[in-house]
């Protein structure tokens, strides 16, 4: 287990590629190759909508937290002491 | 009892009675045997009501079991087995017998048939799990339990008043039956509160991320998988089809994620992340189709699992190094390795990866929004899932196992996988959440309704796979925003914080003063003659009358001086007694 992941550690630049390429594959495979015929909703019949929608999706999450925390929801760790 | 029916919640009432007579090599076996006894007694349940029980006007039930109530008391059952097994190595014998109280609350709840049952049970449940939270024994342990246990309190008599007026309104109906959710009245509204304090929906969800990481290690276990799933359930029987359900689970399911994303302690991020799980089964009880219903029954059953596995995860590195603050830790792969590898089973399972239980449950309830229109709150879903994805899967996992390795020396030390039976327990958990994603029939023919459901089509797992996949991206390009630093996070628990503090002082600095001048006052005027009389009346008592008569005062006070070391004067012992004998005056009433 310790020997598989420094495997990977070790070859830091090929892990990344991996992971890359094979994110890539999963939205060209769902962009050309997945029927949408059941889809709910037009939208998810535009190519690579949910690629779209995941990318967009976390990074504003991702922003938006971090704007409320720097708008003061994160505090110092000792608030409630005093 | 009308008849022979063995509740099942008794098993564990009785169990916790009787184990602190279980001492040396027989207490372990024991702690196993109650808990699996309670499993096969839920196994056992036949269909239909039972444990009728009549009692001044009302007639009680305390066993209705159907295709609902089944699958609830299945799963909880498993889970004490469970829980149990992971704290088996903790010599307290009152964390076990919390812990067994607060699970015999929440399956007399699935149970029950009528409101005051439900009422009886579901203080169990806040009283057993209070506990869980004190016998961490931290600085803020005693506080935050206090909070907790106001908090439920609250939700408890909104509870009461609610079928109390309920009752009063339909002229003498406690049975508890789906109320009429399309043309609610206050006695809905007040029952719908008292439910969602304990599944924790905004505005009334700051206990949980509060309590959870505040709990003992194998308290938090029990804690993240038995209240909210119970209010799920009586959701479920009591609301399904509730449209203000929907929007509010939705909000619930995002805004988890938000408070996980800037959150620092790995337990508090898993507990933010169940507020946002349990928004999920919210919802799926909103929109009230049998689809619906099916899938939040499915990920109840599957949040209890994953959930519970990555309380035992994060609870095992808080065990082993004393923290599971995520700029405390860092490159602990090395010195935990299990754990790691149990963990991230659960964050797959949490985060909806295909093959693990997540993936087939929580689709069920978002497929189930599709196809009545509600597209805004299955969108939210959605979304949801990437965001969980981003902090079970990346945050969590990268922070404590790889990144920069922050831990002190001293935590480095001490770091490395925990007891047998804690890795045990996260195996059974771990295998299971890999059993439900890959043989669905197991969780499938347990739900209340027949499934048409299938998960595994191409269109769901390219989707699952394409929002997974950029969710990563999105981590990795937005790392400094999501790294974690050493902040708490404020929110609604503010507000009761200010008021509880701003109460203190009314109370020390104005009712003090008062009270300390009336004090005075009768020192000076009254109490002095008072005490001079008194004493005159004690001399003749003690030695005249008690003398003459038999000694009984002089036996009574000998007595007195034993039971006086039961005082300690904390009141959370005050109340852990005055629980006990009423729970046994309660089982004397009702079962002879």
């Amino acid at each position: 287990m310790i020997a598989f992941i420094e495997f990977f550690r070790e070859r830091m630049k090929m892990t990344i590629a991996l992971c890359l390429a094979a994110v890539i594959l999963i939205a060209l495979w769902g962009a050309f190759l997945v029927d949408t015929s059941h889809a709910h909703t037009s939208m998810e019949k535009i190519p690579f909508f949910w690629s779209a929608f995941g990318l967009i999706g976390c990074a504003l999450l991702i922003l938006l937290s971090r704007f409320l925390g720097w708008m003061g929801i994160m505090t110092r760790e000792d608030y409630y002491d005093d | 009892m009308t008849n022979y029916w063995l509740h099942p919640a008794l098993i564990l009432i009785v169990g916790a009675l009787l184990l602190p007579l279980m001492r040396g090599a027989i207490r372990r076996p024991y702690l196993l045997i109650v808990p699996i006894l309670t499993f096969i007694s839920v196994l056992g349940l036949d269909d239909g009501v039972h444990g009728v029980v009549q009692f001044l006007d009302w007639q009680l039930i305390f066993g209705r079991v159907d295709n609902l109530s089944r699958v609830f008391a299945y799963i909880m059952s498993l889970m004490c087995i469970i829980g149990t097994l992971f704290g088996l190595n903790n010599e307290d014998d009152g964390h076990h017998i919390a812990a067994w109280f607060y699970v015999a609350g929440s399956i007399g709840t699935i149970l029950c048939g009528d409101f005051i049952v439900l009422f009886l049970f579901w203080e169990m449940m806040a009283f057993g799990s209070v506990f869980l939270v004190w016998q961490r024994r931290g600085p803020q342990s005693l506080a935050t339990g206090y909070r907790y246990l106001i908090i439920h309190t609250i939700g408890g008599l909104f509870l009461l008043a609610g079928f109390t007026l309920r009752y009063y309104n339909t002229g003498g109906d406690l049975s508890f039956v789906p109320l009429a959710v399309d043309a609610p009245n206050l006695a809905t509204y007040l029952i719908l509160i008292g439910f969602i304090v304990n599944a924790a929906v905004p505005p009334f969800h700051s206990w949980l991320p509060d309590a959870y990481a505040e709990a003992s290690v194998a308290g938090a276990v029990f804690m993240c998988a038995f209240t909210t799933k119970t209010a799920i359930y009586v959701l479920a029987r009591g609301f399904a089809g509730m449209d203000i359900l929907i929007p509010l689970g939705a909000v619930m399911a995002l805004y988890g994620v938000v408070y996980g994303i800037i959150e620092n302690d790995g337990r508090r991020i898993f507990a933010w992340d169940t507020v946002s799980q349990v928004g999920y089964m919210v919802v799926g009880v909103g929109i009230g189709t049998s689809l619906s219903i099916n899938g939040s029954c499915a990920h109840a059953f599957a949040h209890i699992l994953y959930n519970g596995l990555l309380f035992m995860g994060t609870g095992s590195v808080l065990y082993m190094t004393g923290t599971c603050k995520l700029t405390e830790l860092g490159g602990l792969y090395k010195k935990m390795p299990i754990t790691f590898l149990f963990t991230l089973i659960g964050g797959l399972s949490i985060a909806g990866f295909p093959l693990f239980s997540g993936f087939v449950s929580k689709s069920m309830i978002i497929t189930g929004g599709m196809e009545v229109h509600q597209y805004w709150a299955s969108f939210a879903l959605i979304l949801a899932s990437g965001g969980t994805f981003l902090l079970a899967v990346l945050k969590v996992p990268y922070y404590t196992w790889f990144g920069k390795n922050n831990c002190s020396k001293e935590v480095w030390e001490k770091a490395g996988d925990p007891p047998w039976n804690m890795k045990a327990a996260m195996g059974i958990a771990a295998g299971l959440c890999a059993f439900i994603g890959i043989y669905t029939p197991y969780l499938y023919n347990m739900l209340p309704f027949p499934v048409e459901y299938h998960p595994y089509t191409a269109y769901h797992l390219s989707e699952t796979m394409q929002i997974i996949g950029m969710a990563g991206i999105a981590f990795f390009i937005l790392r400094p925003f999501i790294a974690p630093k050493a902040t708490i996070s404020l929110d609604l628990d503010w507000f009761y914080r200010m008021f509880g503090r701003g109460f203190m002082w009314f109370d020390s600095r104005i009712i003090q003063t008062i009270d300390s001048w009336v004090a005075e006052i009768y020192r000076v005027i009254g109490l002095w003659p008072l005490m001079t009389i008194s004493r005159f009346w004690s001399w003749f008592d003690w030695h005249a009358i008690d003398g003459v008569v038999d000694g009984t005062a002089r036996s009574v006070r000998a007595i007195g001086g034993t039971v006086r070391r039961l005082q300690s004067g904390n009141i959370q012992y005050s109340i852990f007694y005055a629980a006990t004998i009423a729970v046994g005056f309660v089982l004397v009433i009702v079962f002879y």
